[in-house]
């Protein structure tokens, strides 16, 4: 306790005496929540705008036969990752940053470096806020991009953190990560523990249905019925085989 | 692919298996069906598909595949028991087991 007085003085007394010396530095006079506020609409307006025009040059090039560039389909996410970058420097350390690293790691599409830097950045100074519980839902999408630090950081809250509502997040958000790579173990483990830690009706219903839809696929489970047509046209299900073991493969020659 | 299922159709063909695939071609036009029935032809499907896209949802959804082929191993009682297994001796071995199974269970 003592300690952490003795810190937070010396942390105050340090940047109060750093801001005051340092004539150059930016000290922050914005209100983050409408630095966010505008950012996020900032961003909403362009990407509708970028929409808008892209299907302008599908068209006209549909009508002239011509093909569109691919680089026309890419949405201009780099300077809104840019903002957001610099914004969640200003705020650095505090809780008022983790909204902006959440931003790129929900909205950058080929910004890789500055998605490795948000994650890292959450790792080291985020990790044991509440406030990156609002993130987590972000993680899974950049595992690709920011490779095994997303993953880690994503076990870490989900398996460590030491508010209840925060892990549930990320549980969450790691059970669908786990469903969307097959594997069903892991997934129903993770929900499982969400029906242990949570007493939030919305979240346990989430939860529910997440494992009824899990374990409709899951070895063990009776198979859906499928009650189709073949190529043919012809109409029959699933169950007509039953008697028999049925290999059911989904193919095509494409 | 096609040509060891092809084996397994005909290898199977007096016990109580099935190979039903949900096919995902564009067989709703003319001229994709005049496609499909080619390449049938020519590799020698000889068993009985699912439309995957004349249903709502796609079949595929409903059974959420993300990769092309999925397999699921499906026994005599419509209980899923394995997926997903590609290597040709293992399908056979694991085939063989719940063939032998569901003949067990018709006595």
């Amino acid at each position: 306790m003592l300690r952490s007085v003795l810190a937070a003085a010396l942390l105050l007394s340090g940047s109060a005496f750093a801001a005051a010396d340092c004539g150059a530095c930016v000290v922050s006079q914005q209100d983050p929540q409408a630095a966010y506020t505008k950012l996020a609409k900032d961003f909403a307006d362009a990407m509708a705008k970028h929409q808008d025009e892209l299907k302008a040059k599908v068209d006209a090039a549909r009508k002239a036969g011509e093909r569109v560039p691919r680089a026309a389909y890419r949405a201009p996410t780099k300077e809104f990752v840019e903002t957001a970058q610099e914004l969640a420097q200003e705020f650095a350390g505090k809780d008022a940053a983790v909204p902006f690293l959440g931003f790129i790691l929900k909205n950058a599409s080929a910004e890789r470096n500055a998605v490795k830097w948000a994650v890292k950045t959450l790792a080291a100074e985020h990790v044991e806020s509440d406030a990156i519980g609002d993130v987590v839902d972000y993680l899974p999408r950049v595992a690709r991009m920011a490779g095994r630090p997303a993953m880690t950081l994503m076990n870490d809250i989900a398996d460590n953190h030491e508010n209840n509502d925060v892990r549930v997040k990320a549980l969450l958000a790691r059970s669908r990560q786990l469903a969307a790579k097959d594997d069903s173990e892991g997934a129903v483990a993770d929900l499982e523990k969400v029906q242990e830690l949570t007493e939030d009706a919305d979240l346990l219903d989430e939860a529910k249905e997440a494992l009824v839809e899990i374990k409709k696929l899951a070895i063990g489970s009776v198979a859906p019925e499928i009650d189709g047509v073949d190529v043919e046209g012809v109409a029959f299900k699933l169950s007509d085989y039953r008697g028999k073991v049925v290999l059911l493969d989904f193919w095509g020659f494409w | 692919m096609i040509p060891h299922e092809r084996s397994l159709v005909e290898k199977w063909k007096d016990r109580p298996f099935a190979l039903i695939g949900v096919n995902s071609d564009k067989t709703n036009t003319e001229k994709g069906m005049a496609l499909y029935k080619e390449k049938q032809k020519e590799m020698g499907v000889t068993w009985r598909s699912f439309r995957n896209e004349a249903n709502e949802p796609r079949i595929s959804d409903d059974w959420r595949v993300r990769g092309w082929p999925t397999l699921y191993y499906i026994d005599h009682e419509g209980v899923i028991k394995h997926k997903n297994i590609r290597g040709e001796s293992q399908m056979e071995e694991v085939l063989e087991e719940m063939i032998a199974a569901a003949e067990a269970a018709q006595k």
